[in-house]
């Protein structure tokens, strides 16, 4: 595999990212700055946090491997020295990267807020577990992304990623091990939240492992 | 023993509607191939399955002699591909594509990418959305020159452009292969374009090659006879002559492999040869695809 080929395609993919990332970023930052100054702002804040994290994921493989694909622009990439299965881990990468570093920034300026404000710090665990299913999202959408052609498949993956995200949260609030400690001083962690978590990444890796195998049986790229 | 530019034998690749069967081909360096075809003949396929964009389903595709789609990226390094639905990035300027395309390719030719956007007559700061699709063309052929490929794959080049464009961008081809080194590969529907750079020419039709010569022999052996048959005279059936169509006393015999001893036949049969006509690489096309598909039907 050519190292050089795929970095100039992970920067490329990176400099055409850069304006939706700093802006999803600042929208981000926003929404935590908005957050300590009452509980509605708090609750208005926390909204805000997670459709940043939302908006960033869609509109950024949206951009990235969606509109590429159908502004028939994938033709010129696929046209460069780079082979089928480098391109794949190309905007593997320039995907996680323009994804996961902004998310877990993010994530821990709010943990930071949390922990540097009167506010309970034990909303931690949550804002952690929120995230990492965020980041499943976006690891799934971006799976199915990269290995398939079908608009259906994808608004289908939003609709339940959107849709998923909305029991969750609720769903993790009235779990054993948060429900009664979101007030605390202290960051609970309990085995179940963390027992979540570890699924979540799980199921994230699994996800991205399937489409790679995907890839390397299809036959048609463009 | 010289390298062959594409070498592609037996090849097949199935689709729900539209089969590729058996494709053989090849193309020495420094030679123009011409790729014609209706509509749906598999052009666009077998270009793809030599940029490896579809894998075939059997047989052995060498590029450069590179196996397909095994060592494609190597394969792609001296390839330059163009096809009419490749599209470069709207918002982002030629310059920044030239760029991007420089950073990839090692034999990058700066010198040569802005005398051809003097030629083109384009500006690097344009971004691509406010270009013309000639301009758009231009653009594209700009990236793939530059990069002084071995090999230059072009999937209907001049589709949809005026005809100053076009001439442009056939002087541009015909340019390349001042180097004998390199090889084009083109395909297009029109003929006219096809003949003017061409060395070779194969026609294809529903997914098969039909013939595939030099443009000379082909020029030199189809014929259309202009004949005079008076009434009770039959014409011999040859199997040189791919169709003959009657109006009245006058015949018209469009032959595959003209020789005198065809216009013989026919005066020996009792008809008049009036005309002897050379046929256009149009009419030979015609002529072939339909004579193919009687022959596929029968």
């Amino acid at each position: 595999m050519s190292h050089s080929i795929v970095r100039h395609l992970v920067v490329k993919d990176l400099r055409l990212a850069g304006p939706l990332v700093t802006g999803s970023f600042v929208l981000g930052v926003l929404s935590l700055a908005l957050s300590p100054w009452s509980g509605v702002a708090f609750f208005v804040g926390g909204s805000v946090f997670v459709v940043t994290l939302v908006l960033l994921n869609v509109m950024l493989v949206s951009m990235s491997l969606m509109n590429e694909r159908k502004d028939k622009v994938r033709v010129f990439l696929l046209s460069m020295p780079v082979s089928t299965s480098e391109y794949f881990v190309a905007k593997l990468v320039s995907s996680l990267l323009a994804y996961v570093v902004p998310s877990v920034l993010l994530t821990l300026a709010a943990i930071g807020l949390l922990v540097a404000t009167p506010l309970p710090n034990g909303f931690i665990p949550l804002t952690v577990a929120v995230s990492v299913h965020c980041l499943l999202y976006f690891c799934v959408y971006l799976a199915f992304a990269l290995v398939s052609d079908s608009q259906g498949w994808m608004t289908t993956i939003i609709v339940f990623g959107n849709v998923s995200i909305s029991f969750v949260i609720p769903g993790l609030i009235n779990m054993t091990s948060l429900n009664g400690t979101l007030g605390a001083e202290t960051a609970v962690w309990k085995a179940d939240t963390l027992g979540f978590i570890a699924i979540e990444l799980v199921l994230a890796v699994v996800a991205l492992v399937i489409s790679f195998i995907v890839n390397s049986r299809k036959t048609e790229f463009i | 023993m010289t390298e062959l530019a594409i070498q592609l034998e037996g090849v097949d690749k199935a689709y729900r509607y539209f089969q590729l069967r058996d494709v053989g081909l090849t193309l020495e360096q420094g030679q123009i191939l011409g790729f014609v075809g209706p509509n749906g003949a598999g052009k666009s396929t077998t270009i793809r399955i030599l940029m490896a964009l579809v894998h075939q389903d059997r047989g052995d595709v060498r590029v450069l002699g590179r196996a397909l789609p095994r060592e494609q990226a190597l394969a792609k390094r001296d390839i330059g591909y163009m096809s009419e639905d490749m599209r470069l990035y709207g918002v982002m300027t030629i310059a920044w594509h030239m760029k991007f395309v420089a950073s990839a390719h090692p034999h990058w030719d700066q010198d040569y990418a802005e005398t051809l956007l003097r030629r083109f007559n384009l500006r690097a700061d344009q971004p691509i959305k406010v270009l013309s699709h000639g301009e758009r063309t231009k653009a594209t052929l700009l990236l793939v020159l530059a990069r002084r490929p071995r090999l230059l794959l072009l999937d209907e080049p001049t589709t949809g452009l005026d005809p100053v464009a076009r001439h442009e961008i056939l002087r541009e081809l015909t340019d390349v292969l001042a180097d004998d080194r390199r090889s084009i590969l083109f395909s297009s529907q029109n003929t006219q374009d096809v003949e003017q750079i061409s060395d070779q020419i194969t026609f294809l039709d529903r997914g098969r090659i039909i013939e595939s010569s030099d443009k000379e022999t082909f020029v030199e052996r189809w014929r259309r006879l202009q004949l005079d048959v008076p009434l009770g005279v039959a014409l011999p059936s040859l199997p040189e002559v791919t169709e003959i169509t009657t109006s009245g006393r006058l015949a018209t015999a469009t032959i595959r492999s003209y020789t005198d001893d065809v216009a013989a036949a026919f005066t020996q049969a009792g008809a008049t040869v009036r005309e002897v006509q050379r046929m256009s690489l149009e009419e030979i096309f015609v002529a072939n695809v339909m004579s193919s598909r009687k022959e596929a039907n029968a």
